[in-house]
């Protein structure tokens, strides 16, 4: 019953996706990644509005809303394979056309990738996840929904995090998890812990998918970058909203670098849709993704060469901003509607005089900055991929009159981690954030930043057509 | 400009990294077996080691890198893993690095805990190193190797093996990082090989990623070995206690939807009204129906039992075990008859 869950999930998904006609600028693992989040989506709101109108949750309405949506894009859906077929054979950067030793190598990242999926996925039903944290309440509260249909504002947990946002009074994650075990008359142990897994393989689907475009072998590098990485393995088994979150910034990074260097005005409603979901669930997703939007469109204006274009660029990227306007929005309310509200809470005042308290206590010990580095190069594994970052990036201050958007909004998002990190005794927060939320929501997008440079070199260096994207 | 950038941040990453002055509170430093930097000073401050009872050779020696004042000699308490509760002393001059534990009196296998005490009048220690270590490199090859089972806080920290008393991730960043010192040089003053430099430096990157990814990929299939030999619930935080089949109890004493406070220490505080719900809904001390109480003494006298703040009278007792009972409370608002 759970697959049939997930597959009117992914179907409902495609459908929104191709209602967008995106199968022109999605390869097929892109497209799934997206579909599974965009049905996701679509499923869990229409269930809260059909909660909001009628007073309870109707399983039976987005059902039917997925069924309208699929069957009016189902041509387009039955499609798909052969747009598959021919991304395989035909193209320039296509498998077939790859050296023998180097389809070896791809395919053991495959085969490797695959590995890892199927273990996330087992791990994952064979363990009682830690009912702590976000997950005692996330579970909890989907537990009040499926036994009482009533929503849970308030727990006895306070979360004064992002203005209150915090996955552990929003509604969202709970609604995710009670769209999967709608079909189920008695409570299933362990389902909701099944959102890791999917979003690990959504993340290692859309990482491929995306840098299939530049090169396979970059593709095969940048999927066995974050696959490789043990913090982010264990995640894919451990239901913490770290590694969905890492999933949202990484599809919102790449949206946004589209629509701001592409010549082709895309449809971004359904990738808003997807983003709304991930900034819903958790507020520090909302703001991340505006941090990067700001960012990048000030990137794209100050070192584009042509900025006339670019700001005419910059009205495509309405339906994010709109998207992440109203789920801030909704996560305030929400805050407000609890009964203890969090906007101002604290010893110190609410989120802008603890953070304005944080930029003082830097400016009077600015080597506090080092500290979050030191942490982060010394600390795990898993950051030998900052470590390559870091050697990377000299090579793009060396261009720095041509900063592409997307290392802008990258090193934004490495400085509020390191930030948060440095200020945490004074910002309420705790080194949990920068050590372990903010890294590992950054791992996809740098293991895509790494691959996609290595990518590119590959491509100059054959003389292969870059995969239609016009660089500034 | 470039280079000058390039040479900075080269020269940043390979500093080692001055000692953290930590002051403490406390007269004790709760050491881990990785390494410990900090400072700490005090009356007769201790630096306590848990060993967790692992075999005698994964811990035989203890690398202690101080630079100690004010000290008179340095005292070591220990406790063995056996069933009896030893505890031996034995001091030694502050100037030892290396601390061979098969040198101490009864040492003959494993050890709880290892504590080092700082006799003196205000000591002021500066610690570089606190680790542990097997004394021969067999054994901590056996070591890097060794099944670490799945805990908990690895979503916040993960550790990984330990070689010659360090972390192998971190000790092998710092290997490359001081290879990267000399690389760069050399690709500043020789123009001409910077190719093979490149290739150089990523086969080195590629060997070492590929050698922790082999460690920890080779962890992640014990780990799922070790989780598919047992029942899920006893994956669980509390799944190696008896506290599942006591909140089983629980459920067939109980009537459905009753409220009922947990009185039980961390981690069952919080995992016990999850596995219970919906069955037993969370309640406070002052609304319970029943009051769950594990391996916590509870405050009860007089048929009454006091829990924060709010003392409610106890009508009913069913015994699990003795550190685990189930106490029915009487309804704030019942008469007494």
């Amino acid at each position: 019953m759970i697959l049939l869950t997930i597959a009117i999930t992914l179907f409902g998904g495609m459908a929104v996706m191709a209602h967008a006609r995106a199968e022109r600028r999605f390869s097929l693992g892109e497209w799934i990644a997206l579909a599974f989040a965009a049905g996701l989506s679509i499923a869990v709101i229409t269930l809260f509005v059909s909660a909001l109108v009628i007073d309870k949750f109707m399983v039976s309405i987005p059902v039917i809303v997925i069924a309208v949506l699929t069957a009016m894009a189902l041509p387009r859906i039955l499609k798909l394979p052969r747009y598959a077929k021919l991304a395989l054979k035909r193209g320039p950067n296509s498998f077939a056309k790859l050296p023998r030793s180097h389809r070896i190598l791809v395919g053991l990242v495959i085969a490797y990738a695959l590995v890892k999926m199927v273990l996330a996925f087992d791990m994952t039903i064979s363990h009682v996840t830690r009912a702590e944290d976000a997950v005692l309440w996330w579970e909890m509260k989907t537990k009040i929904f499926f036994e009482y249909r009533s929503l849970a504002l308030d727990l006895p947990r306070d979360s004064p995090e992002f203005f209150g946002g915090s996955l552990i009074r929003n509604p969202f994650a709970p609604l995710a998890d009670f769209w999967f075990i709608c079909a189920y008359t008695d409570w299933p142990p362990l389902l909701s812990n099944m959102l890791s897994p999917l979003v690990f393989m959504s993340t290692i689907f859309f990482l491929a998918g995306r840098l299939a475009k530049i090169d396979q072998r970059a593709a095969a590098l940048g999927v066995y970058l974050f696959a490789s990485l043990p913090l982010v393995f264990v995640h894919a088994y451990t239901s913490y909203f770290n590694l969905p979150l890492a999933f949202f910034l990484l599809v919102a990074a790449i949206t946004i670098d589209d629509a701001l260097t592409t010549e082709q005005r895309a449809r971004l409603w359904p990738v808003a849709i997807v983003i709304v979901f991930g900034a819903l669930v958790r507020n520090e997703g909302a703001l991340l993704i505006a941090a990067l939007l700001a960012t990048m469109s000030f990137a794209a204006i100050v070192f584009c060469s042509h900025r006339r274009v670019a700001i005419r660029r910059l009205t495509g990227l309405a339906p994010i901003a709109v998207a992440v306007a109203i789920a801030f929005g909704f996560n305030v309310l929400v805050s407000q509607l609890s009964k203890t509200p969090t906007l101002a809470h604290g010893p110190s005042g609410g989120d802008f005089s603890r953070m304005a308290k944080g930029f003082s206590i830097l400016f009077e010990n600015p080597k506090r900055l080092l500290q979050p580095i030191e942490q982060l190069l010394f600390r795990n594994e898993y950051h030998l991929l900052f470590l390559l970052f870091v050697v990377t990036l000299p090579f793009h201050f060396w261009r720095v009159r041509t900063l592409k958007p997307l290392t802008a909004g990258l090193l934004c998002l490495m400085g509020i981690f390191v930030f948060v990190t440095a200020t945490a005794d004074f910002t309420l927060l705790d080194t949990h954030f920068g050590m372990v939320r903010f890294s590992i929501a950054l791992t996809p997008l740098t293991a895509y930043f790494i691959a996609r440079e290595v990518g590119e070199r590959i491509s100059n260096s054959c003389s292969l057509p870059g995969p239609g994207i016009t660089r500034h | 400009m470039y280079r000058c950038f390039v040479c900075a941040i080269v020269l940043f990453l390979a500093h080692p990294g001055a000692a953290r002055d930590v002051p403490l509170t406390s007269l004790s430093v709760q050491g881990e077996k990785g390494s410990t930097t900090s400072r700490f000073f005090g009356h007769n401050p201790i630096l306590v080691m848990p060993l967790g009872g692992e075999p005698a050779s994964d811990n035989a020696i203890i690398q202690l890198d101080l630079i100690a004042s004010n000290v008179d000699r340095i005292g070591i308490t220990f406790e063995r893993a056996d069933a009896q509760f030893s505890k031996t002393e034995h001091y030694f001059p502050p100037t030892v690095r290396d601390f061979d534990l098969r040198t101490l009196p009864s040492f003959d296998g494993s050890l709880f805990y290892i504590a080092f005490v700082f006799v003196g009048e205000n000591v002021e220690v500066d610690l570089n190193q606190f680790v542990s270590r097997p004394a021969t490199i067999s054994d901590d090859a056996r070591g890097v190797m060794k099944f670490r089972p799945y805990d908990p806080r690895t979503i916040n920290f993960m550790d990984g093996p330990v070689f010659r008393g360090q972390f192998i991730a971190p000790a092998l960043l710092k290997m490359l990082l001081w290879l990267t010192g000399p690389a760069a040089v050399w690709w500043l003053i020789a123009p001409r090989s910077r190719r093979s430099i490149v290739c150089g430096a990523m086969i080195v990157l590629s060997c070492t990623w590929l050698l922790l990814d082999l460690v920890s990929s080779v962890n992640d299939i014990r780990i799922w070995r070790d989780f598919k030999s047992r029942p899920a619930i006893e994956n669980s935080r509390v799944g190696q206690t008896d506290f599942p089949a006591f909140l089983e109890f629980a459920r067939s004493k109980i009537q459905r939807d009753a409220k009922a406070v947990f009185i039980t220490p961390y981690p069952f505080g919080t995992e016990g009204p999850f596995h219970a719900y919906p069955h037993l809904r969370p309640a406070t001390a002052a609304d319970a129906a029943y009051a769950i109480v594990y391996r916590e003494t509870a405050n009860i006298s007089d048929g009454t039992l006091t829990h924060d703040g709010v003392t409610r009278k106890i009508i009913g007792t069913f015994e699990f075990a003795p550190h685990a009972q189930i106490h029915h409370l009487k309804s704030p608002g019942s008469q007494d008859h």
